[in-house]
């Protein structure tokens, strides 16, 4: 699956054969901290690229702003060839880009089921004067369960389906969460952080996952500071330090680069990643 | 045994509907949408305001009641306009204040002629419109036990139109509150940046369920005012307060649990008034004490309910308590 990557040089910023996404000069400075200054910034289609960096390398803050909930200061960033400047996080979903959240928005008082059905997209019954008349959104309410159904099994979530969201584990709502997002058949999905919390257990479950969805054709970006399933499941890795992007490189290879290697035994020596690069 | 009769009696006095009417109201702000309107009087009196001045120049029954309507969902825009994109508790703020300043200028000198100043205007300068509607005679009527005028003021004719509208308003929640509409108020109770993620407008659902609360919160001021004048100190905070004590003691985010709220909060009040003046000597308390001190002991016991079963009466602990 690397051909796709065949001919990227492993250089930040590097330009992709059929970018999904595109950010330029993406700057985003709190005060006088600055959190996120990206010179340039592309996802390929169809691949798992991991966003990985030390604590603070504004990772987090970059998502947010790829995902309109944060307003960068400049910068201009592109899905599908469209500009997202300035574009709310609701209209941003609505274009096929959703996200999850480190903190897992499991909506606790809502069942499982229900969770799955306020992920779909553009219901009838969600204006408030047809909502009035079951007639015009019944039919459409069946064939949005139909289809929570099929991806409750495939999570393994369908015994779940009647219990507030709140009674699951940690695990199980990374996985609902998941699920929801799939609800409205995004083209890309964004992960932050998909393993915080979630029981060993379940950690190959959800990697499965993420790979199956690559196999359906999405594409996915995510934050993670576990370097097993960035290794695991990633394509290509993106790896931010002091809001920049310092290196970029399949892999297999790109734990290797010095800038790196100086970003992360620099600021902490007793990461796991010490081990990774030993 | 009469004091018995009088607390079935308040059960379903037009006043209890009013409240329940109005509580229906705050449970789309906060039991489906969790909305903190702290100002729910306020959407009341602006309801009765809008129906009584404009009943008593000259406007037909059903031209009152849109004013009403209009006047208490441009409250809520303006509320919600500057607020709603905020956390919740801004909300909080704005509308407890919003309303004290409804009351204030209701009150004040400036606006005497319309609103009748801190007297306020009296119902015969607005009720007839309503009364003129009776089928009922124009007389006392005995039901089982219970005595009330045909169509005149806090009537038989009020409690059949206010517990009709209860009933109409209720089915209205239960209708929305399960549909995908009220859906995503429910996933905006639990977390709005989850529900902007799916690509809802989240603020424009906000807004709906403002107005929408709002304007039921004016019919039971409507209501209120039906069964006997307009005072602008009659909706202060503590009304407020009380209609969402009354929620809560029902069940936030259920569909009878204001009505039921209402009816507990209404019948022990009279009891407890009742009991007290009955055992306690006027030595100890005396007459004038008794109000208030029915209102303490409510309070207490509501205290003890929230405490002991915070999801109310009829509500579902694990869909919404009050201190979780």
């Amino acid at each position: 699956m690397t051909d796709a990557f065949a001919s990227v040089p492993h250089e930040p910023g590097a330009p992709k054969p059929d970018p999904i996404v595109t950010a330029k000069n993406v700057h985003r400075h709190f005060g006088g901290l600055t959190a996120v200054d990206v010179e340039h910034f592309e996802v390929q289609r169809h691949q798992i690229t991991a966003l990985i960096g030390p604590n603070g390398a504004g990772k987090s803050t970059f998502f947010n702003l790829l995902t309109g909930f944060d307003k960068p200061q400049t910068g201009e960033w592109m899905f599908n060839g469209h500009s997202l400047v300035g574009t709310s996080p609701a209209k941003i979903a609505r274009a096929g880009k959703v996200r999850t959240f480190q903190l897992t928005k499991a909506l606790n008082r809502m069942t499982v089921l229900e969770n799955m059905r306020l992920g779909a997209a553009q219901q009838s019954g969600e204006n408030f004067f047809r909502a009035l008349v079951p007639g015009t959104w019944k039919k459409q309410e069946s064939e949005i369960t139909d289809k929570a159904e099929v991806l409750l099994k495939r999570f393994k979530l369908w015994e779940k389906r009647d219990d507030y969201a709140g009674s699951l584990s940690g695990g199980q709502r990374k996985l609902l969460e998941m699920a929801r997002a799939l609800m409205s058949d995004p083209e890309m999905i964004m992960l932050d952080e998909p393993m915080a919390g979630v029981n060993p257990a379940l950690t190959e479950s959800l990697l499965d996952h993420i790979v199956e969805l690559k196999d359906e054709g999405k594409t996915i970006l995510f934050v993670e500071h576990d370097m097993h399933m960035v290794r695991r499941i990633s394509d290509w890795v993106v790896v931010m330090a002091e809001g920049k992007i310092i290196a970029e490189g399949p892999p297999q290879t790109v734990m290797s680069n010095p800038a790196v290697q100086d970003a992360y035994l620099g600021a902490h020596h007793d990461t796991d990643l010490s081990e990774d690069a030993s | 045994m009469n004091l018995l009769l009088d607390s079935i009696n308040e059960l379903f006095a037009p006043a209890t509907a009013a409240f329940a009417l109005a509580a229906i109201g705050l449970n789309f702000h906060f039991g489906l949408t969790g909305l903190l309107n702290m100002g729910h009087a306020g959407f009341m009196l602006l309801g009765m305001y809008g129906y009584a001045i404009s009943t008593s120049r000259g406007a037909p029954i059903w031209l009152a009641l849109v004013i009403a309507i209009v006047v208490a969902a441009l409250f809520g825009l303006l509320l919600g306009w500057p607020t709603l994109k905020l956390r919740g508790d801004y909300l909080a703020i704005a509308t407890i204040s919003a309303a004290e300043l409804v009351r204030y200028l209701g009150r004040s000198n400036t606006l005497q002629s319309l609103t009748g100043g801190s007297t306020g205007i009296r119902g015969n300068d607005f009720k007839f419109t309503f009364e003129e509607l009776s089928p009922l005679p124009d007389e006392n009527i005995t039901f089982l036990f219970w005595t009330r005028h045909g169509s005149l003021s806090s009537s038989w004719w009020l409690v059949i139109v206010a517990w009709v509208a209860v009933a109409l308003f209720a089915l209205l929640y239960w209708q929305l509150a399960r549909s995908p509409w009220g859906r995503v108020l429910k996933g905006i109770r639990e977390d709005e940046d989850a529900v902007r993620a799916l690509g809802k407008n989240v603020y424009s659902y906000k807004m709906q369920a403002l107005v929408l609360g709002g304007v039921i919160g004016a019919l039971g001021g409507v209501l209120w005012a039906l069964g006997g004048s307009v005072q602008p100190d009659s909706m202060g905070r503590p009304t407020t307060f009380w209609i969402w004590t009354l929620l809560l003691l029902g069940g936030a985010a259920t569909v009878l649990g204001p009505i039921v709220g209402s009816m507990i909060f209404w019948m022990s009040l009279v009891l407890i008034k009742g009991l007290a003046s009955a055992f306690i000597p006027s030595s100890v308390l005396s007459p004038v004490e008794i109000e208030p001190f029915s209102l303490v002991l409510v309070g207490i016991t509501l205290m003890c309910l929230v405490i002991f079963r915070p999801q109310g009466i009829l509500g579902n602990k694990r869909e919404l308590a009050f201190n979780d």
